[in-house]
């Protein structure tokens, strides 16, 4: 009888090492579904396990239980303010972050309308289509010596003038701001002297600012025609110099002239009538003879975009300017009128709009 | 207030992912879920002060935004950022183990005289105190003390399993053993514990009677 019971006791706790090693798997759950079963059915059988199993459950239970650390927000606070400064580093994430922002939208394209309406609303005033017709002319009726060119001596025979005296005309490249002053205070005066609107208060910040400019661009060119002389300015050389600009100027016409064309015959028309626009817009306002050729590139290019009511506008323009060309561009107006009501009575049908174009 | 906010309920994953580019919300949202694991883990991992655990945290994260770009999104954050913190602590203890072998005469025995009274005391005040919540907090006394004995194999993966509740797989990520031996270093880390306890006399003598 003893060996017998000694017999199953030594058994039972072979049985029970075996089990010990599954009894964490089982009580941390990773452990394969079979041997599970077995080890629940041990389970129900010995006590031994199953107390002992009760005590692994306890440590566990009483070292969840202990109250956590504490951890001080100041720790918190400046870990979050680090994250935050080694983000700011990385510069091309930042504004990923603004890309992927919905708010960037509305915020964009707000700042867009508000650059357009700021931006094309005040040029409105001196060049649009529909507007610009309307208020050249009452610029003109106000402001007469803001049609032509106010400079005097455009053209070849002040460079003859100029070239033939090289040391009398400019001391030193950087004294080109005189002029500019002059230009400056000139402009000033028109605005003045007549009722001074925006538009003119416009045209003259416009032409500090670009006779500023120019004067940077200057210096190269005019190094060439002329040498610094100790002589001092008089009154007289002021008057040259303005000449000499104006001859810059008119000279920087004819390049911006002959670069828009270059752009309509390489077929690039947005780009000529971009060019065209700038130099119709320059201020002092170019001579005629410019205008004229300006005008009819603009209006050709306009033409050939379809773009037939600023094509008839430019026209209209080269009229003003060139009485030898008014009967070219009236003809051009009356073929682009007619083209322009059969558009709009096709307009439901637009195809055979397309289709007209063609045979014209 | 930019963009899409950040969720409270995302993943560990998303939220570092959102991190990496640049969601900075989402980095406090994983300190706010994760700071008292690591830190818990760090104190009992290497026994330190709680100011000195501060640092450690510090560090950890610390690491974790410097190298946020290395997070793979495939990995479990936790087993990402409990690498960092394990290695950290390994490393702590390597050069404090090197001081304490400079100075090892006070050191030991200074460790070995405070050692005995805490138990002979937790003896004494268990005959007089009976009441359970009292107990609780003895057995926390010494269960501490039992983890901070614990080899440091053993010491780590018990912790991991019950302080993050990562998967024995995790845990052999991050502690690069087989998964075997994390399941055998968890096994003696338990019986380890249970000594302490029966040395102490909390859990049943009969069974320990049955045992011999």
């Amino acid at each position: 009888m003893k060996s017998k019971e000694l017999k199953r006791c030594k058994k039972q706790i072979m049985d029970c090492e075996r089990f010990e090693e599954l009894l964490i798997d089982f009580m941390e759950d990773e452990i394969d579904p079979s041997e599970r079963e077995v080890v629940k059915k041990h389970l129900v059988t010995c006590p031994y396990c199953s107390k002992r199993l009760e005590e692994y459950k306890k440590i566990r239970r009483i070292f969840n239980g202990e109250t956590l650390p504490e951890l001080s927000s100041q720790v918190l606070a400046s870990l979050s303010k680090i994250a935050r400064e080694e983000v700011a580093k990385d510069k091309p994430l930042f504004w990923k972050r603004w890309f992927y922002s919905p708010i960037l939208v509305p915020v964009l394209s707000s700042a867009l309308a508000l650059f357009l309406w700021i931006y094309y609303g005040q040029k409105n005033i001196e060049h649009s289509p529909g507007e610009s017709i309307l208020s050249r002319e009452v610029m003109a009726k106000k402001v007469p010596a803001a049609k032509e060119p106010a400079l005097p001596g455009v053209g070849e025979k002040t460079l003859e003038k100029l070239e033939s005296k090289p040391g009398h005309v400019l001391s030193k490249p950087s004294s080109v701001s005189p002029p500019a002053l002059k230009e400056k205070s000139r402009i000033q005066e028109e605005a003045t002297s007549s009722s001074g609107s925006l538009s003119k208060e416009l045209v003259a910040r416009k032409g500090v600012k670009e006779s500023d400019q120019f004067s940077e661009n200057e210096e190269k060119s005019l190094g060439k025609l002329e040498r610094p002389t100790e002589e001092a300015p008089t009154q007289k050389e002021e008057s040259k110099k303005a000449e000499l600009y104006s001859y810059q100027e008119s000279n920087k016409y004819q390049k911006q002239l002959d670069l828009a064309l270059k752009q309509q015959r390489e077929g690039n028309c947005e780009v000529s009538i971009k060019t065209n626009e700038e130099l119709l817009k320059a201020s002092p306002s170019p001579p005629d003879s410019l205008k004229e050729k300006a005008y009819l590139s603009l209006a050709e290019c306009y033409e050939q975009k379809g773009d037939w009511e600023k094509a008839i506008l430019n026209y209209r323009n080269l009229q003003e300017v060139s009485p030898d060309k008014a009967s070219f561009a009236e003809h051009r107006i009356q073929d682009l009128r007619q083209r322009l009501i059969l558009l709009k009575t096709r307009e439901s049908r637009p195809a055979d709009a397309e289709e007209g174009q063609k045979t014209k | 207030v930019f963009g899409l906010g950040t969720k409270q309920n995302s993943t560990d994953e998303e939220a570092m992912v959102r991190f990496q580019n640049g969601d900075t919300k989402a980095f406090d949202l994983l300190l706010h879920r994760h700071s008292t694991g690591v830190l818990r883990f760090i104190v009992k991992m290497v026994k330190v002060t709680n100011s000195e655990a501060e640092d450690l945290l510090q560090e950890v994260f610390l690491k974790v935004i410097e190298h946020r770009k290395k997070y793979d999104s495939n990995q479990k954050f936790t087993t990402w950022l409990y690498t960092l913190a394990r290695n950290h602590c390994i490393d702590y203890l390597r050069v404090e183990k090197h001081r304490h072998h400079i100075s090892l005469d006070t050191s030991y025995s200074n460790g070995g005289e405070s050692d005995g009274p805490v138990i002979l005391e937790i003896i004494r005040n268990r005959e007089k105190n009976q009441e359970e919540r009292a107990m609780d907090k003895e057995m926390q006394v010494l269960l501490d003390k039992g983890i901070e004995d614990l080899k440091e194999e053993y010491r780590e993966v018990f912790l991991l399993r019950e302080i993050e509740g990562l998967s024995f797989k995790e845990i052999a990520e991050i502690t690069q053993v087989p998964l075997s031996t994390v399941k055998s270093r968890l096994r003696y880390a338990y019986q380890n514990l249970r000594e302490v306890f029966i040395k102490v006399g909390y859990f049943d003598e009969k069974q320990r009677a049955k045992e011999v």
